[in-house]
């Protein structure tokens, strides 16, 4: 399967889904003018990846600001990984967040309440 | 053109300290210029002001709602259409107040103002709630908005948001949503 890389922007992240190794990292601030037209061949990527490997993943998040639309897109695509898991596969998020940023940990804490994925969290 | 008096409008702009003042079509690239005068503002002072972020998501929250939702469009190059409106941030030394302005279906009024009223009366422990429960459920119809801006700028800002509404025409109004965040300055 090929890899998925999106040029990080000013207002969209930067993906490196990288099929072989299984670690798919999304990194930077997100506030498109349309959140779900980004995330969506995001979500199909992951979808048809899920499909077809048997490979743990890890699910790599640098974010700064997100604005709420892009928030919602992120939870569906980390219940998207869920269902990886609930079929048996391994699969950790690593939510890196700046270490005076308590905002940044609190997000990520609720998107691990709100899902059943094992997150790490790392303070950069 | 050439009835604008800049003294006058300079005169009316006084007696508040402006952060930014915007009016005309909201485009993407107008909103990340916006979010960048507005990052200068907060590089600007020597003290940091945890307030910065909460200021910087109550505007993009509310500046996209201009883009999307505005009754008055432009139609870019590539065909999409820009909603028009004007977006103001003032400050004084304990507060900043994010206000945006644009016109709206006059049929549209009441939905806006009973979902405005059911945030502001939710507490901080209530809106998380309902914020979650909005992120969690799946998009209505066609609908690609989550409908979380508003819960969202009343978590951030604190405080309640302020509608005001002026019909235009038997159609239209105009709709001014408002909110306050308190400025969070370290070292007093």
């Amino acid at each position: 399967m090929d890899n998925l890389r999106i040029a990080k922007t000013k207002y969209t992240v930067g993906v490196h889904f990288d099929a072989e190794s299984g670690i798919l990292e999304l990194e930077g601030s997100s506030y498109p003018e349309n959140a779900f037209d980004f995330y969506q061949p995001i979500a199909r990527w992951i979808e048809s990846y899920i499909s077809e490997t048997k490979r743990p993943i890890i699910f790599s998040l640098r974010l700064q600001y997100m604005n709420t639309s892009s928030s919602k897109c992120l939870l569906d695509l980390l219940l998207i990984l869920e269902r990886h898991l609930k079929s048996g596969k391994e699969v950790v998020v690593s939510w890196h967040y700046q270490k005076d940023d308590e905002d940044s940990l609190e997000a990520g804490e609720e998107y691990s309440h709100d899902t059943e994925l094992q997150f790490k969290f790392i303070a950069n | 053109m050439g009835e604008t008096n800049l003294f006058e409008y300079y005169q009316k702009m006084t007696g508040n300290i402006f952060v930014l003042s915007f009016k005309g079509a909201v485009s993407q690239d107008i909103l990340v210029g916006l979010k960048e005068v507005l990052g200068n503002r907060f590089s600007l002072t020597a003290s940091r002001d945890r307030s910065a972020p909460k200021v910087f998501s109550v505007f993009i929250e509310l500046a996209q709602n201009v883009l999307h939702h505005s009754a008055e469009k432009v139609r870019m190059q590539s065909g999409t259409e820009i909603g028009v409106g004007i977006v103001v941030i003032c400050e004084d030394d304990k507060v900043y107040e994010i206000s945006t302005g644009n016109m709206i279906e006059k049929n549209r009024l009441p939905e806006i103002i009973n979902r405005c009223d059911f945030i502001n009366k939710l507490d901080r422990e209530g809106l998380k709630k309902f914020y979650k429960e909005r992120l969690k459920r799946p998009l209505q119809g066609d609908s690609k908005s989550p409908q979380l801006g508003l819960i969202d700028i009343a978590l951030k800002s604190g405080n309640s948001i302020k509608l005001r509404a002026k019909q235009l025409d038997d159609r239209h109004s105009f709709l001014d949503v408002s909110t306050i965040i308190m400025r969070e300055n370290e070292n007093g």
